[in-house]
């Protein structure tokens, strides 16, 4: 009988149980395996005295920090637009239209690179145009953008690449609110901007701060766009792991792993963020729109 | 419309770009054409090569992910369970904790059961960014889906393949699409998964144009982007299509 009601528990989750082997074999046991290392004190204070760690971290840092900011005016601005559109478009249209803001989500995060380093690099088209306008005589007048140790290159790709994102995140809760709010909001003499901000703006935040939040994590493990447009020094975290990793595998494996288990302990607790944020914030809303 | 020029303005040069021949700094416009760019990439043998692999992987890893997030994403929108918050933790922590950091931890292990510089190793490491994705899409297609419709064709006595096969697989097509497509642009553009497993054997387009991306190879580098943005979007459009044919089929649904 017992052994009986085992098997029936175990037949109903033969549903999930082929994908959690495979992830577990895949993904955790990578996930463990890094972290075997960081409970060797020695090696752990070994990576954090060398000051090539130290500034990979601040370097990964700052550029995630300033892409999220770049994210976070560019998604703002296209949302503010689409709200507006809404306002005055059909859904067909709309819809239309939000397709097209989406585009660059669908364009590799290579290529995404690469366009932009044609557009900024000192070759490039603006300072192209800047030649023709007679704003620079020589070439090389023009500021070098790729390539160089601020990472401006990077932090544009990210704002050109990641902003839909945020967009088609916060997008799918503004269609739910209410235009008739609107049009009661106009006889009490309010224009859309003042909507926008007092209602709108409240009802989006939550998941407007998450997807932020999704972005950055994403940004900081991130490994192409640096690697295409970075220089060798400062490097992102993932960038040094990866190239310490490929140049000497079996001496610097320890090391390698100290500093995977530190990308992966500063991702999950920002996942642990997002979480937090969407359980307590995202009820609210609900509400909110309930009411 | 000052919108639509920016999302835009990055294609132009692409495409004059990888029609020129020698752009020089200065000129708006390139002064000489040639298609030698086109010629020189797909020339190349190992261009072919590249795009079989890419396609291959990309689509293996779809269906395997299919097969995978299917029942998952029924069993977590359906059954109850105590354990049903530690399977999506695990289900989808690589949507945020990068799989570069977990590949590099097993590598060690691939390179012991033999797994590296082959297809198989490279398949294997392209489901792990992937398969949350899908999953994610499946979950949401479910949420339209009465779980009366299952109950009652229970009743009427189907067995669990045939519920799969006549009422699960044609309610889920939308999701099973948009999963698809996302695994798909996954797999295609990935880059460092493949080249760390793949170990120079296992080529694909990525990994063939990184060189002159990098370089900044203004005819090359421009050409491999505009093919790989046309590969991306026919090889999409044509797993789709399969994905409905062959659902057609098994389904018998007009």
């Amino acid at each position: 009988m017992n052994g009986m009601k085992k098997w029936q528990k175990l037949k109903n989750h033969l549903g999930i149980l082929p994908s959690i082997i495979v992830m577990l074999l895949l993904f955790w046991s990578g996930i463990l395996k890094s972290f075997q290392q960081i409970f060797d004190y020695k090696l752990l204070e070994k990576v954090i005295n060398k000051g090539e760690f130290l500034n990979s971290l601040v370097y990964t840092a700052k550029l995630s920090l300033c892409s999220i900011i770049l994210v976070g005016l560019i998604s703002l601005l296209g949302i503010y637009v689409l709200y507006l559109l809404s306002t005055e478009v059909d859904l067909i249209k709309l819809n239309g239209i939000k397709m097209f803001f989406l585009s660059p989500m669908y364009i590799p995060y290579l290529l995404g690179g690469y366009m932009i380093s044609n557009l900024i690099g000192q070759s490039g088209i603006i300072s192209t145009l800047c030649y023709r306008l007679g704003c620079i005589h020589k070439m090389d007048q023009f500021p070098i953008l790729v390539n160089e140790s601020h990472g401006y290159s990077i932090i544009l790709t990210y704002g050109w690449k990641a902003s839909p994102f945020v967009v088609l995140m916060v997008y799918s809760t503004m269609i739910k609110i209410n235009n008739e709010w609107l049009d009661v909001a106009k006889v009490y003499g309010v224009n859309r901007y003042h909507f926008f901000k007092e209602v709108v703006f409240p009802i989006i935040f939550p998941i407007y701060l998450s997807s932020l939040f999704v972005v950055f994590a994403h940004i900081f493990a991130s490994f192409e766009v640096p690697y295409l447009l970075g220089v060798t020094y400062p490097r992102t975290l993932p960038v040094l792991a990866y190239e310490k990793y490929a140049r000497n595998s079996i001496a610097h494996r320890g090391e390698v792993m100290v500093i995977n288990s530190i990308i992966i302990l500063l991702t999950a607790s920002v996942a642990l963020i997002i979480y937090k944020l969407n359980r307590s914030l995202g009820e609210r809303v609900e509400l909110e729109l309930e009411k | 419309m000052v919108f639509i020029l920016a999302v835009l303005f990055p294609f132009i040069p692409l495409i004059l770009g990888s029609i020129s021949s020698g752009w020089r700094f200065g000129e708006i416009l390139p002064s000489n054409y040639s298609i030698d760019g086109y010629k020189y990439v797909l020339k190349s043998r190992s261009t072919w090569v590249g795009m079989g692999y890419n396609l291959s992987i990309a689509y293996i890893v779809a269906v395997i992910n299919l097969f995978l997030a299917i029942p998952a994403a029924r069993f977590l929108f359906r059954k109850k369970s105590r354990f049903k918050g530690i399977y999506m933790v695990i289900l989808f922590a690589p949507l945020i904790i990068p799989s570069l950091s977990s590949v590099l931890g097993i590598h060690h292990s691939m390179i012991i059961y033999g797994l590296t510089d082959n297809l198989l190793g490279v398949i294997l490491v392209n489901i792990i960014p992937s398969f949350p994705y899908v999953l994610l899409s499946l979950y949401g297609s479910f949420k339209g889906f009465p779980k009366r419709l299952e109950e009652s064709a229970l009743i009427d006595g189907v067995s669990k393949f045939q519920m799969y096969r006549y009422i699960i697989l044609p309610i889920l097509l939308p999701g099973i699409l948009i999963g698809s497509t996302i695994s798909i642009l996954i797999s295609l553009s990935e880059y460092i998964l493949t080249l760390l497993i793949g170990g120079g054997e296992i080529i694909t387009l990525p990994i063939l144009m990184f060189p002159y991306l990098s370089s900044g190879d203004k005819v090359v580098g421009a050409v491999y982007a505009i093919l790989f943005i046309l590969f991306n979007v026919v090889g999409i459009l044509l797993f789709e299509l399969g994905i409905r044919f062959g659902l057609k089929k098994i389904t018998k649904i007009k």
